[in-house]
Formats: structure tokens, sequence, C-alpha cells
């Protein structure tokens, strides 16, 4: 396996965002968060958040939940319960404003080291399969793995080889 | 008397954040309209006066920099406009208050923070 992960502190970054957004948006606090090996690109989850960007390096933000835990948060950020969010679009909605937001948090942290990225609008995708292009030499991915009541948050970054401008 | 905002986010979820957090924020004079892109602003800002508008950056069809540009365009003063945006780096913040942005309040948000940035814009 030739990718390899990120620098320590932006994996801290992740997990600093990741906190203060969950506290302050979602109004959880989490069991645990640390960072886990990103073993895959191809992800089959219930709901995947995709968002993507170019500039110093072209990638993906890759975040997964079980439809569990995503409904929960979107209906904690509403202040509802989630058997009031309906159908899977309002769940939707909320989860890929979670995924705006940990990007952007990212984004502050690699912008500040000097780099560029421009980010695109984020897409859920619901019961589906994303694969991202990060198994070549050159390609750099890590994951912060959040636990909320025994359910995984996953946040992955993936930025691809030759990503270069 | 109330203050007509308008906020300007492709994310429903989050512009009913933005108005919770607004009135959490102890912020009760304002009426809220609503807009999911930078163009549903513009015909918002061409159809009504407004007092403050709020707007996210990344947004689809007409993000929220350029639509901060066309505002100011299009009405010469425009009403204040806040940048409401993951994206806190300089140079976004630059970008925007270049077009005219007059604030920015940088997500996630606590309701004393929306105070500090948009309570002075609602007196």
């Amino acid at each position: 396996m030739a990718t390899a992960t990120m620098e320590p502190h932006l994996v801290e970054s992740l997990q600093q965002a990741a906190q203060e957004i969950l506290e302050t948006m979602v109004c959880v606090s989490p069991d645990r968060i640390e960072q886990v090996p990103e073993t895959t690109s191809t992800f089959t989850a219930e709901v995947v958040g995709l968002l993507g960007f170019t500039g110093t390096r072209t990638g993906n933000f890759v975040v997964r939940a079980p439809e569990r835990l995503a409904r929960a948060m979107v209906a904690r950020m509403l202040m509802t319960e989630p058997g009031q969010l309906g159908d899977f679009a309002a769940a939707a909605d909320g989860f890929g404003e979670l995924v705006n937001m940990l990007s952007g948090n990212f984004k502050n942290a690699w912008v500040a080291q000097g780099n560029r990225m421009d980010l695109s609008v984020p897409n859920v995708i619901h019961r589906g399969t994303v694969h991202v292009d990060t198994e070549h030499a050159g390609a750099q991915r890590t994951c912060v793995r959040v636990t909320i009541g025994g359910d995984a948050l996953d946040i992955g970054v993936h930025f691809e080889a030759d990503g270069a401008e | 008397m109330a203050k007509n905002v308008l906020i300007v986010d492709d994310s429903a979820t989050m512009r009913k954040i933005i108005m919770r957090g607004i009135r959490q924020a102890g912020i009760q004079n304002a009426d809220f309209k609503e807009a999911g892109d930078g163009l549903e602003g513009m015909k918002a800002v061409a159809a009504e006066k407004f007092d403050l508008i709020l707007s996210d950056v990344n947004m689809p069809n007409m993000n929220g920099l350029d639509f901060v540009k066309a505002v100011a365009d299009k009405l010469g003063a425009p009403p204040p406009i806040v940048m409401i945006t993951g994206e806190g780096s300089e140079e976004v913040v630059a970008q925007a208050m270049s077009r005219g942005a007059k604030g920015y309040l940088k997500k996630p948000f606590t309701p004393e923070k929306i105070q500090e940035v948009i309570g002075p814009f609602l007196k």
C-alpha cells in the first residue's frame, strides 16, 4: 500500500473541528474521537457525504454514518426528534451541512499552511457505494472516527496522487 | 419595528439553525426571508428591501462571493451583508469584504457569537 496518512496537525485540526461542530451545532458530546486507519477507497455505508476539492491537492472528503446516527444528529441540529424528519431528504440536507462545516474547518488549517483549497458543494448518497481514487503512490488519506452512543461517524479525507495543479 | 432579514444558504437545515440562533441570541425583532442560493437571493433583493442579508459562501448556481458583488452592483447602496461560512480563511474573508460584505460569522457558531457579529446590525 503506497498510500500515506496525513500530517499529525491536520488530523488534529480535523478532530478539533469535529468536536467543536458536534458540540456547538449538534449539541452532542462525542464519546470518543480518534484517528483510525483509512484502509480502503471504496465505501458502502447507509449514508455517505461526499465533498470534492481542488487546489494545491485534489481530493475528497468522504464522511460516513449509519442512517440512525445521521438522522439523530440532524434531528438534534433542528431540535426535533428523528421521527419528525420525515423522508431522508431532510436528513440528507443536514448531513450535507455537517460535511460542509467539517471540510470548511479542515480547509482553514490547510490554507493556513500556505495551500489553496476550493470546495465543491456536498453530495449525500443514501445506501450507495462511493469510490475515490486514492490507491496510487503519492495519495494520502486519513480518517477520524467519532463515536456517539455506540455508532461511528467516520470522517475521511483523501488527497489524490498527482493532485498538484 | 421588525427588521427584514434575508438568509441565503443552500441548506434548509442551516437556514433554520441560523434563525433559531438569532432568536437564542436574544434578537427578537427580525422577520426572516429565505433563499436557496445567490440567484434566488437576487430575486428576493429585487422584490423587497432588506435591513440585513446573511449569506453562505459555498453554494451552487451563484456562490456567496458572487452574490455579494451582484447585490452591490444592483443596489449601489446595499444593506449590510454578513457572510456565514465554515471557510473562515483570511483569503475568503478578504474577498468577501472587498466585494462589499460588512462582516462574517464562522460556522460553527454560538448565540453569543451571533449577538456579537449580527446584533449590531439589527439594533
